[in-house]
Protein backbone atom coordinates (compact mmCIF):
# COMPACT_ATOMS: atom_id res chain seq x y z
CA UNK A 1 0.00 0.00 0.00
CA UNK A 2 1.30 3.44 -0.90
CA UNK A 3 1.37 5.87 2.00
CA UNK A 4 0.13 9.35 1.22
CA UNK A 5 2.45 12.32 0.99
CA UNK A 6 1.15 13.89 4.18
CA UNK A 7 1.76 10.76 6.23
CA UNK A 8 5.16 10.05 4.65
CA UNK A 9 6.54 13.52 5.18
CA UNK A 10 4.56 14.27 8.31
CA UNK A 11 3.05 17.44 6.85
CA UNK A 12 1.33 19.41 9.59
CA UNK A 13 -0.63 22.59 9.76
CA UNK A 14 -1.09 24.74 12.82
CA UNK A 15 -3.39 27.72 13.26
CA UNK A 16 -3.47 30.39 15.89
CA UNK A 17 -6.06 33.17 16.04
CA UNK A 18 -5.46 36.37 17.94
CA UNK A 19 -7.77 39.25 18.70
CA UNK A 20 -6.00 42.58 18.47
CA UNK A 21 -7.36 45.42 20.61
CA UNK A 22 -5.41 48.65 20.87
CA UNK A 23 -2.34 46.89 19.55
CA UNK A 24 -2.50 44.14 22.17
CA UNK A 25 -2.85 40.56 20.95
CA UNK A 26 -5.01 38.08 22.81
CA UNK A 27 -4.74 34.41 21.81
CA UNK A 28 -8.24 33.02 21.23
CA UNK A 29 -7.48 29.86 19.31
CA UNK A 30 -4.49 27.51 18.96
CA UNK A 31 -4.93 24.15 17.17
CA UNK A 32 -3.58 21.92 14.44
CA UNK A 33 -5.47 21.87 11.16
CA UNK A 34 -6.15 19.54 8.26
CA UNK A 35 -4.24 19.51 4.98
CA UNK A 36 -6.92 18.51 2.48
CA UNK A 37 -6.71 16.48 -0.69
CA UNK A 38 -6.74 19.57 -2.91
CA UNK A 39 -3.14 20.20 -1.90
CA UNK A 40 -2.11 16.81 -3.25
CA UNK A 41 -4.29 17.27 -6.31
CA UNK A 42 -2.41 20.46 -7.15
CA UNK A 43 0.97 18.79 -6.54
CA UNK A 44 0.01 15.90 -8.82
CA UNK A 45 -0.64 18.39 -11.60
CA UNK A 46 2.68 20.12 -10.92
CA UNK A 47 4.73 16.92 -10.78
CA UNK A 48 2.69 15.24 -13.49
CA UNK A 49 3.54 18.19 -15.73
CA UNK A 50 -0.06 18.71 -16.77
CA UNK A 51 -0.79 21.94 -14.93
CA UNK A 52 0.48 25.49 -15.11
CA UNK A 53 4.10 26.11 -16.12
CA UNK A 54 4.48 28.92 -13.60
CA UNK A 55 5.26 28.03 -10.02
CA UNK A 56 3.36 30.97 -8.57
CA UNK A 57 0.12 29.38 -9.79
CA UNK A 58 0.75 26.64 -7.21
CA UNK A 59 1.28 29.06 -4.34
CA UNK A 60 -1.20 29.60 -1.53
CA UNK A 61 -2.15 33.22 -2.07
CA UNK A 62 -5.76 33.48 -0.92
CA UNK A 63 -8.07 32.60 1.90
CA UNK A 64 -11.78 32.23 2.54
CA UNK A 65 -13.54 32.89 5.81
CA UNK A 66 -16.86 31.34 6.66
CA UNK A 67 -19.69 31.20 9.14
CA UNK A 68 -20.89 27.57 9.13
CA UNK A 69 -17.82 25.63 10.16
CA UNK A 70 -17.99 22.19 11.67
CA UNK A 71 -15.49 19.75 13.06
CA UNK A 72 -16.89 17.15 10.66
CA UNK A 73 -15.38 19.16 7.81
CA UNK A 74 -11.89 18.67 9.14
CA UNK A 75 -11.24 15.76 6.85
CA UNK A 76 -9.06 15.44 3.79
CA UNK A 77 -12.03 15.24 1.43
CA UNK A 78 -13.28 18.75 2.20
CA UNK A 79 -13.24 20.94 -0.91
CA UNK A 80 -14.70 24.20 0.38
CA UNK A 81 -15.92 25.99 3.46
CA UNK A 82 -19.42 25.16 4.59
CA UNK A 83 -20.63 28.74 4.65
CA UNK A 84 -18.02 30.97 2.97
CA UNK A 85 -18.49 34.71 2.90
CA UNK A 86 -20.32 35.13 -0.35
CA UNK A 87 -19.88 38.74 -1.33
CA UNK A 88 -17.26 41.42 -1.52
CA UNK A 89 -19.33 43.40 0.97
CA UNK A 90 -19.10 40.68 3.60
CA UNK A 91 -15.30 40.91 3.46
CA UNK A 92 -14.71 44.63 3.18
CA UNK A 93 -18.02 46.24 4.18
CA UNK A 94 -18.35 49.94 3.62
CA UNK A 95 -15.40 51.09 5.70
CA UNK A 96 -11.70 51.40 5.03
CA UNK A 97 -10.89 47.73 4.92
CA UNK A 98 -7.33 46.83 4.00
CA UNK A 99 -8.36 43.47 2.57
CA UNK A 100 -7.85 42.87 -1.12
CA UNK A 101 -10.60 40.57 -2.34
CA UNK A 102 -10.88 38.82 -5.66
CA UNK A 103 -13.47 36.73 -7.40
CA UNK A 104 -12.63 33.43 -9.00
CA UNK A 105 -13.72 29.88 -9.57
CA UNK A 106 -12.77 26.79 -7.57
CA UNK A 107 -11.76 23.19 -8.22
CA UNK A 108 -13.92 20.64 -6.39
CA UNK A 109 -13.17 16.94 -6.95
CA UNK A 110 -11.50 17.70 -10.29
CA UNK A 111 -14.45 19.74 -11.54
CA UNK A 112 -14.25 23.52 -11.83
CA UNK A 113 -17.10 25.60 -10.49
CA UNK A 114 -18.48 28.22 -12.84
CA UNK A 115 -19.95 30.71 -10.41
CA UNK A 116 -17.72 33.41 -9.01
CA UNK A 117 -16.62 33.00 -5.40
CA UNK A 118 -14.91 35.55 -3.18
CA UNK A 119 -11.45 35.24 -1.72
CA UNK A 120 -9.26 37.51 0.37
CA UNK A 121 -5.74 37.75 -1.00
CA UNK A 122 -2.74 37.02 1.23
CA UNK A 123 -0.10 39.65 0.44
CA UNK A 124 3.25 38.04 -0.37
CA UNK A 125 4.79 40.14 2.38
CA UNK A 126 2.73 38.03 4.79
CA UNK A 127 4.19 34.74 3.53
CA UNK A 128 7.15 33.83 5.68
CA UNK A 129 9.70 31.08 5.22
CA UNK A 130 10.21 30.16 8.86
CA UNK A 131 12.88 27.57 8.11
CA UNK A 132 13.85 25.22 5.26
CA UNK A 133 10.63 23.20 5.60
CA UNK A 134 8.15 25.56 7.22
CA UNK A 135 5.94 28.30 5.76
CA UNK A 136 3.78 30.69 7.74
CA UNK A 137 0.85 32.65 6.35
CA UNK A 138 -0.34 35.66 8.30
CA UNK A 139 -3.88 36.81 7.54
CA UNK A 140 -4.75 40.14 9.02
CA UNK A 141 -8.44 40.99 9.26
CA UNK A 142 -8.42 44.62 10.28
CA UNK A 143 -11.04 46.45 12.34
CA UNK A 144 -12.96 47.47 9.21
CA UNK A 145 -13.18 44.01 7.66
CA UNK A 146 -15.70 41.21 8.01
CA UNK A 147 -18.08 43.25 10.14
CA UNK A 148 -20.90 43.19 7.65
CA UNK A 149 -21.88 39.52 7.82
CA UNK A 150 -25.28 38.02 7.35
CA UNK A 151 -27.61 38.28 10.34
CA UNK A 152 -26.26 36.81 13.59
CA UNK A 153 -23.36 35.20 11.84
CA UNK A 154 -20.07 34.40 13.54
CA UNK A 155 -16.79 33.70 11.85
CA UNK A 156 -15.89 30.09 12.61
CA UNK A 157 -14.07 28.54 9.65
CA UNK A 158 -11.15 29.38 7.40
CA UNK A 159 -9.51 27.80 4.38
CA UNK A 160 -6.26 28.38 2.50
CA UNK A 161 -6.44 28.15 -1.29
CA UNK A 162 -3.85 27.49 -3.99
CA UNK A 163 -3.99 30.17 -6.67
CA UNK A 164 -4.63 28.60 -10.08
CA UNK A 165 -2.92 25.20 -10.61
CA UNK A 166 -4.21 24.63 -14.13
CA UNK A 167 -3.65 28.20 -15.32
CA UNK A 168 -7.33 28.72 -16.16
CA UNK A 169 -8.25 32.01 -17.82
CA UNK A 170 -10.44 32.79 -14.83
CA UNK A 171 -8.35 31.98 -11.81
CA UNK A 172 -9.63 28.67 -10.45
CA UNK A 173 -8.33 27.86 -7.01
CA UNK A 174 -8.30 24.74 -4.90
CA UNK A 175 -8.62 24.31 -1.14
CA UNK A 176 -5.33 23.27 0.48
CA UNK A 177 -6.06 23.47 4.19
CA UNK A 178 -9.15 23.87 6.37
CA UNK A 179 -9.88 24.71 9.99
CA UNK A 180 -13.03 25.13 12.03
CA UNK A 181 -12.66 27.37 15.07
CA UNK A 182 -14.82 28.65 17.91
CA UNK A 183 -17.27 31.42 17.07
CA UNK A 184 -15.98 34.95 16.76
CA UNK A 185 -18.47 37.79 16.31
CA UNK A 186 -16.36 40.26 14.39
CA UNK A 187 -16.87 43.94 15.12
CA UNK A 188 -15.01 47.14 14.43
CA UNK A 189 -13.67 47.08 17.99
CA UNK A 190 -10.89 44.66 17.16
CA UNK A 191 -8.83 43.09 14.42
CA UNK A 192 -8.03 39.41 13.96
CA UNK A 193 -4.70 37.84 13.11
CA UNK A 194 -4.62 34.29 11.79
CA UNK A 195 -1.14 32.75 11.78
CA UNK A 196 -1.17 29.55 9.81
CA UNK A 197 1.99 27.48 9.80
CA UNK A 198 2.55 24.52 7.49
CA UNK A 199 5.53 22.24 8.14
CA UNK A 200 6.81 19.75 5.57
CA UNK A 201 8.48 17.16 7.77
CA UNK B 1 9.14 7.50 0.34
CA UNK B 2 9.40 11.25 0.19
CA UNK B 3 12.38 12.60 2.10
CA UNK B 4 12.95 15.94 3.76
CA UNK B 5 14.48 17.34 0.60
CA UNK B 6 11.01 17.29 -0.90
CA UNK B 7 9.74 19.40 1.97
CA UNK B 8 12.52 21.88 1.24
CA UNK B 9 11.55 22.05 -2.44
CA UNK B 10 7.88 22.56 -1.56
CA UNK B 11 8.79 25.31 0.87
CA UNK B 12 10.90 27.03 -1.77
CA UNK B 13 8.04 26.73 -4.28
CA UNK B 14 5.53 28.24 -1.87
CA UNK B 15 7.78 31.13 -0.93
CA UNK B 16 9.50 32.15 -4.16
CA UNK B 17 8.71 35.80 -4.77
CA UNK B 18 6.06 36.34 -7.49
CA UNK B 19 7.58 39.76 -8.18
CA UNK B 20 10.42 38.01 -10.00
CA UNK B 21 8.02 37.80 -12.93
CA UNK B 22 8.71 41.49 -13.54
CA UNK B 23 12.49 41.01 -13.71
CA UNK B 24 13.46 39.69 -17.13
CA UNK B 25 16.81 38.39 -15.89
CA UNK B 26 15.23 36.40 -13.07
CA UNK B 27 11.75 35.52 -14.27
CA UNK B 28 12.81 32.05 -15.39
CA UNK B 29 13.24 31.15 -11.73
CA UNK B 30 9.45 30.91 -11.68
CA UNK B 31 9.38 28.14 -14.27
CA UNK B 32 7.99 24.97 -12.73
CA UNK B 33 10.92 22.93 -14.08
CA UNK B 34 13.06 24.38 -11.29
CA UNK B 35 10.84 22.61 -8.75
CA UNK B 36 9.75 19.39 -10.47
CA UNK B 37 11.39 15.97 -10.75
CA UNK B 38 14.43 16.18 -13.02
CA UNK B 39 16.55 13.09 -12.51
CA UNK B 40 16.60 9.50 -11.33
CA UNK B 41 19.58 7.57 -9.95
CA UNK B 42 20.04 3.93 -9.04
CA UNK B 43 21.92 2.37 -6.17
CA UNK B 44 22.43 -0.72 -4.09
CA UNK B 45 23.98 -1.95 -0.87
CA UNK B 46 27.34 -0.33 -0.05
CA UNK B 47 29.02 -3.74 0.20
CA UNK B 48 27.97 -4.52 -3.32
CA UNK B 49 30.27 -1.86 -4.76
CA UNK B 50 33.26 -4.15 -4.16
CA UNK B 51 31.42 -7.32 -5.17
CA UNK B 52 29.76 -8.72 -8.29
CA UNK B 53 31.45 -7.41 -11.44
CA UNK B 54 33.24 -4.70 -9.44
CA UNK B 55 35.76 -7.41 -8.50
CA UNK B 56 38.94 -7.38 -10.52
CA UNK B 57 39.54 -10.77 -12.02
CA UNK B 58 42.30 -11.77 -14.36
CA UNK B 59 41.26 -13.93 -17.24
CA UNK B 60 43.80 -16.45 -16.04
CA UNK B 61 42.24 -16.51 -12.60
CA UNK B 62 38.78 -16.81 -13.98
CA UNK B 63 39.94 -19.82 -15.93
CA UNK B 64 41.18 -21.48 -12.81
CA UNK B 65 44.81 -20.43 -12.93
CA UNK B 66 46.44 -18.18 -10.38
CA UNK B 67 46.76 -14.55 -11.35
CA UNK B 68 50.05 -13.45 -12.77
CA UNK B 69 49.58 -9.70 -12.55
CA UNK B 70 47.75 -9.61 -15.81
CA UNK B 71 44.50 -8.17 -14.58
CA UNK B 72 44.48 -5.03 -16.74
CA UNK B 73 41.11 -4.50 -15.17
CA UNK B 74 39.79 -7.55 -16.95
CA UNK B 75 40.97 -6.44 -20.36
CA UNK B 76 38.15 -3.97 -20.66
CA UNK B 77 35.55 -6.70 -20.58
CA UNK B 78 32.58 -6.84 -18.25
CA UNK B 79 33.25 -10.18 -16.61
CA UNK B 80 30.47 -11.87 -14.68
CA UNK B 81 30.92 -14.94 -12.53
CA UNK B 82 27.69 -16.69 -11.68
CA UNK B 83 28.33 -18.58 -8.47
CA UNK B 84 24.82 -20.01 -8.57
CA UNK B 85 24.97 -21.28 -12.11
CA UNK B 86 23.70 -24.70 -11.07
CA UNK B 87 20.47 -23.23 -9.70
CA UNK B 88 17.32 -24.19 -11.61
CA UNK B 89 17.08 -22.07 -14.78
CA UNK B 90 20.23 -20.28 -13.67
CA UNK B 91 22.91 -21.59 -15.98
CA UNK B 92 22.99 -18.51 -18.22
CA UNK B 93 21.73 -15.92 -15.77
CA UNK B 94 23.41 -13.81 -13.12
CA UNK B 95 22.06 -14.68 -9.70
CA UNK B 96 23.32 -12.17 -7.09
CA UNK B 97 22.36 -14.44 -4.19
CA UNK B 98 25.14 -16.79 -5.32
CA UNK B 99 27.66 -14.02 -4.66
CA UNK B 100 25.97 -13.18 -1.34
CA UNK B 101 26.33 -16.76 -0.19
CA UNK B 102 29.88 -17.29 -1.41
CA UNK B 103 31.16 -14.18 0.37
CA UNK B 104 28.78 -14.35 3.30
CA UNK B 105 31.48 -13.83 5.91
CA UNK B 106 32.64 -10.55 4.38
CA UNK B 107 29.66 -9.28 2.42
CA UNK B 108 26.70 -7.54 4.03
CA UNK B 109 24.29 -7.33 1.11
CA UNK B 110 21.51 -5.45 2.90
CA UNK B 111 20.98 -1.87 1.72
CA UNK B 112 20.47 0.92 4.26
CA UNK B 113 16.95 1.12 5.58
CA UNK B 114 15.48 4.33 4.14
CA UNK B 115 15.11 7.37 6.35
CA UNK B 116 13.14 10.55 5.76
CA UNK B 117 16.37 12.41 6.52
CA UNK B 118 18.37 10.77 3.74
CA UNK B 119 20.17 13.01 1.26
CA UNK B 120 21.69 10.16 -0.75
CA UNK B 121 20.64 6.62 -1.62
CA UNK B 122 23.19 4.58 0.34
CA UNK B 123 24.70 6.16 3.42
CA UNK B 124 27.81 3.94 3.38
CA UNK B 125 30.70 4.52 1.01
CA UNK B 126 30.10 3.44 -2.56
CA UNK B 127 33.74 3.72 -3.58
CA UNK B 128 35.45 0.64 -4.95
CA UNK B 129 38.50 -0.27 -2.87
CA UNK B 130 39.46 -2.80 -5.53
CA UNK B 131 40.56 0.12 -7.71
CA UNK B 132 43.03 1.65 -5.27
CA UNK B 133 45.93 0.77 -7.54
CA UNK B 134 44.45 2.56 -10.49
CA UNK B 135 46.13 5.87 -11.36
CA UNK B 136 42.94 7.92 -11.20
CA UNK B 137 41.06 6.00 -8.54
CA UNK B 138 40.57 9.18 -6.52
CA UNK B 139 38.55 10.61 -9.39
CA UNK B 140 35.68 8.30 -8.50
CA UNK B 141 33.19 10.28 -6.40
CA UNK B 142 31.43 8.73 -3.42
CA UNK B 143 27.93 9.30 -4.75
CA UNK B 144 25.83 6.83 -2.79
CA UNK B 145 24.67 5.34 -6.08
CA UNK B 146 25.97 4.04 -9.40
CA UNK B 147 28.21 6.37 -11.38
CA UNK B 148 28.42 6.50 -15.15
CA UNK B 149 32.17 6.36 -15.78
CA UNK B 150 31.78 6.22 -19.54
CA UNK B 151 31.52 10.02 -19.55
CA UNK B 152 34.38 10.63 -17.11
CA UNK B 153 37.69 11.12 -18.88
CA UNK B 154 39.63 9.68 -15.95
CA UNK B 155 37.40 6.69 -15.36
CA UNK B 156 36.08 5.72 -18.76
CA UNK B 157 38.84 3.17 -19.30
CA UNK B 158 37.70 1.22 -16.25
CA UNK B 159 33.96 1.51 -16.80
CA UNK B 160 33.79 -2.26 -16.45
CA UNK B 161 34.97 -2.08 -12.80
CA UNK B 162 33.44 1.20 -11.65
CA UNK B 163 30.00 0.30 -13.00
CA UNK B 164 27.18 0.52 -13.49
CA UNK B 165 26.86 1.48 -17.18
CA UNK B 166 28.84 0.77 -20.32
CA UNK B 167 29.85 3.28 -22.95
CA UNK B 168 27.93 3.33 -26.19
CA UNK B 169 29.52 1.91 -29.28
CA UNK B 170 29.62 -0.65 -31.99
CA UNK B 171 28.52 -4.20 -31.44
CA UNK B 172 31.96 -5.61 -30.77
CA UNK B 173 33.32 -2.75 -28.66
CA UNK B 174 31.82 -3.24 -25.21
CA UNK B 175 31.50 -6.84 -24.32
CA UNK B 176 30.32 -8.92 -21.41
CA UNK B 177 31.38 -12.49 -20.64
CA UNK B 178 29.34 -14.65 -18.31
CA UNK B 179 31.18 -17.47 -16.52
CA UNK B 180 29.64 -20.27 -14.54
CA UNK B 181 30.74 -21.21 -11.03
CA UNK B 182 33.44 -23.43 -12.50
CA UNK B 183 34.69 -20.37 -14.40
CA UNK B 184 33.85 -21.69 -17.81
CA UNK B 185 32.62 -19.16 -20.34
CA UNK B 186 28.99 -19.80 -21.11
CA UNK B 187 27.55 -16.61 -22.56
CA UNK B 188 28.67 -13.28 -24.03
CA UNK B 189 27.31 -10.26 -25.86
CA UNK B 190 27.41 -6.52 -26.38
CA UNK B 191 26.55 -4.23 -23.44
CA UNK B 192 26.56 -0.91 -25.31
CA UNK B 193 24.51 1.55 -23.25
CA UNK B 194 21.16 2.93 -24.38
CA UNK B 195 21.45 5.72 -21.81
CA UNK B 196 24.84 6.80 -23.11
CA UNK B 197 23.88 6.27 -26.73
CA UNK B 198 21.09 8.79 -26.26
CA UNK B 199 23.04 11.07 -23.89
CA UNK B 200 20.51 10.64 -21.11
CA UNK B 201 22.84 10.16 -18.14
CA UNK B 202 25.66 12.35 -16.81
CA UNK B 203 28.93 11.06 -15.41
CA UNK B 204 27.51 10.98 -11.88
CA UNK B 205 24.77 8.57 -12.87
CA UNK B 206 21.86 11.01 -12.96
CA UNK B 207 19.37 9.87 -15.60
CA UNK B 208 17.41 12.83 -16.92
CA UNK B 209 13.61 12.91 -17.01
CA UNK B 210 11.82 13.82 -20.21
CA UNK B 211 10.62 17.44 -20.04
CA UNK B 212 7.11 16.49 -21.14
CA UNK B 213 4.84 14.00 -19.45
CA UNK B 214 3.17 11.29 -21.47
CA UNK B 215 -0.15 13.09 -21.04
CA UNK B 216 1.34 16.29 -22.43
CA UNK B 217 2.87 14.68 -25.51
CA UNK B 218 1.07 15.10 -28.81
CA UNK B 219 -0.74 12.00 -30.01
CA UNK B 220 -0.04 9.23 -30.54
CA UNK B 221 0.99 8.91 -26.92
CA UNK B 222 3.90 6.52 -26.64
CA UNK B 223 6.19 5.28 -23.99
CA UNK B 224 9.27 6.59 -25.72
CA UNK B 225 12.31 6.56 -23.43
CA UNK B 226 14.72 8.26 -25.84
CA UNK B 227 14.39 11.51 -23.86
CA UNK B 228 14.92 9.88 -20.49
CA UNK B 229 12.62 8.59 -17.81
CA UNK B 230 9.01 9.54 -18.36
CA UNK B 231 6.25 10.99 -16.24
CA UNK B 232 3.00 9.15 -16.93
CA UNK B 233 0.07 11.39 -16.08
CA UNK B 234 -2.28 10.17 -18.74
CA UNK B 235 -5.98 10.43 -18.24
CA UNK B 236 -6.23 6.95 -19.68
CA UNK B 237 -4.01 5.61 -16.95
CA UNK B 238 -5.37 4.74 -13.54
CA UNK B 239 -2.71 6.92 -11.92
CA UNK B 240 -3.89 10.35 -12.95
CA UNK B 241 -3.33 13.79 -11.44
CA UNK B 242 -7.10 14.03 -11.07
CA UNK B 243 -6.67 11.30 -8.47
CA UNK B 244 -3.63 13.04 -7.01
CA UNK B 245 -1.31 10.44 -8.50
CA UNK B 246 1.27 9.93 -11.22
CA UNK B 247 3.90 7.40 -12.30
CA UNK B 248 7.59 7.83 -13.04
CA UNK B 249 8.96 5.16 -15.37
CA UNK B 250 12.60 4.38 -16.11
CA UNK B 251 13.49 1.75 -18.65
CA UNK B 252 16.74 -0.19 -19.01
CA UNK B 253 17.30 -1.41 -22.52
CA UNK B 254 19.71 -4.11 -23.59
CA UNK B 255 23.24 -3.39 -22.38
CA UNK B 256 22.06 -1.21 -19.51
CA UNK B 257 19.94 -4.05 -18.16
CA UNK B 258 22.79 -6.54 -18.50
CA UNK B 259 25.34 -4.30 -16.79
CA UNK B 260 22.93 -3.46 -13.96
CA UNK B 261 22.38 -7.14 -13.32
CA UNK B 262 26.11 -7.85 -13.51
CA UNK B 263 27.00 -5.19 -10.95
CA UNK B 264 24.49 -6.50 -8.44
CA UNK B 265 21.31 -4.85 -9.61
CA UNK B 266 19.20 -2.09 -8.14
CA UNK B 267 18.08 -1.87 -4.51
CA UNK B 268 17.61 1.89 -4.30
CA UNK B 269 15.91 4.24 -6.73
CA UNK B 270 16.27 7.95 -6.08
CA UNK B 271 14.21 10.80 -7.50
CA UNK B 272 15.73 14.26 -7.64
CA UNK B 273 14.67 17.85 -8.12
CA UNK B 274 17.09 20.61 -8.96
CA UNK B 275 18.91 22.12 -6.01
CA UNK B 276 17.92 25.62 -7.06
CA UNK B 277 19.38 27.30 -4.02
CA UNK B 278 22.74 25.64 -4.51
CA UNK B 279 22.85 26.56 -8.19
CA UNK B 280 21.92 30.19 -7.56
CA UNK B 281 24.61 30.31 -4.88
CA UNK B 282 27.02 29.11 -7.58
CA UNK B 283 25.91 31.95 -9.87
CA UNK B 284 24.11 29.54 -12.17
CA UNK B 285 21.00 31.26 -13.50
CA UNK B 286 18.09 29.32 -15.05
CA UNK B 287 17.03 27.97 -17.44
CA UNK B 288 19.14 24.90 -16.75
CA UNK B 289 19.27 22.93 -19.97
CA UNK B 290 20.19 19.26 -20.03
CA UNK B 291 23.67 18.39 -21.30
CA UNK B 292 24.88 14.91 -20.42
CA UNK B 293 28.49 15.71 -21.26
CA UNK B 294 28.68 18.93 -19.27
CA UNK B 295 25.86 18.81 -16.78
CA UNK B 296 25.70 21.96 -14.67
CA UNK B 297 22.60 20.82 -12.83
CA UNK B 298 22.90 20.17 -9.12
CA UNK B 299 20.36 17.81 -7.64
CA UNK B 300 18.53 17.33 -4.37
CA UNK B 301 17.13 13.93 -3.36
CA UNK B 302 13.37 14.24 -2.83
CA UNK B 303 12.14 10.64 -2.85
CA UNK B 304 13.60 7.17 -2.68
CA UNK B 305 12.55 3.58 -2.85
CA UNK B 306 14.55 0.80 -1.19
CA UNK B 307 14.01 -2.90 -1.74
CA UNK B 308 15.79 -5.92 -0.30
CA UNK B 309 15.57 -8.00 -3.44
CA UNK B 310 17.31 -7.18 -6.68
CA UNK B 311 15.04 -5.53 -9.24
CA UNK B 312 17.08 -7.24 -11.98
CA UNK B 313 16.08 -10.77 -11.14
CA UNK B 314 16.70 -12.95 -14.19
CA UNK B 315 16.48 -16.62 -15.08
CA UNK B 316 16.81 -18.71 -18.21
CA UNK B 317 13.62 -19.58 -20.00
CA UNK B 318 12.18 -20.69 -23.31
CA UNK B 319 15.58 -21.68 -24.53
CA UNK B 320 17.07 -18.27 -23.97
CA UNK B 321 19.84 -17.16 -21.63
CA UNK B 322 18.38 -15.10 -18.80
CA UNK B 323 20.92 -12.33 -18.93
CA UNK B 324 21.21 -12.46 -22.69
CA UNK B 325 17.46 -12.15 -23.17
CA UNK B 326 17.75 -8.43 -22.49
CA UNK B 327 20.00 -8.03 -25.52
CA UNK B 328 17.29 -9.02 -27.92
CA UNK B 329 13.85 -7.60 -27.45
CA UNK B 330 13.37 -7.24 -23.75
CA UNK B 331 13.93 -4.51 -21.20
CA UNK B 332 13.48 -3.79 -17.52
CA UNK B 333 11.14 -0.95 -16.55
CA UNK B 334 11.03 0.43 -13.03
CA UNK B 335 7.78 2.25 -12.27
CA UNK B 336 7.38 4.47 -9.23
CA UNK B 337 3.83 5.28 -8.23
CA UNK B 338 3.37 8.61 -6.43
CA UNK B 339 0.38 9.49 -4.28
CA UNK B 340 0.31 13.18 -3.35
CA UNK B 341 -2.99 13.10 -1.49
Amino acid sequence: MIKSLTSQLGIKGHLTVHKVVDGQEELVYDEDNVIVSGFGWALAHLYGKVGSDTITDYQIDRVKLGVSGASALQVSTTVDLSGPLSSQAEYVGAGDSNLAVVSGFRWANDVATTTGEWYAKIPFSKVTKVDDRTVRYTIFIDEDSCNNLRTDANLNEIGLFIKNPKANATETSVLAAYRYFSNIRKTSDFALVFRWTISFG
Amino acid sequence: MFVQGFGEVLTDALTVNPALADLPAASSILDTSNFTFQAVAFGKDAGGFVQHSHVIYSIQYVNGNSASGASSYDLGLLNIVNYASDAPSGASSYIPSGTYLKFLSTYDSVPNYPSVGDTRLERGSTLNANLSGYQYASALPDLGHYANPALDSQLSSIWNKVGGFAPSGAATTYWYQLYDKDVSLINFGNVSSFFNGNQLMDKDGYLTISPLSVAALPPPITTDFTNGSIIVASLTDSRTPSEGRMILKSSFYKGDAVSMAAFGGVKHVGVYCLDLKEMLNSSLIPPYGWDALNNIRKYKLVAKVTILDDAFYNRDGNGEAGIGKWLTDSNVTISLDFDFK
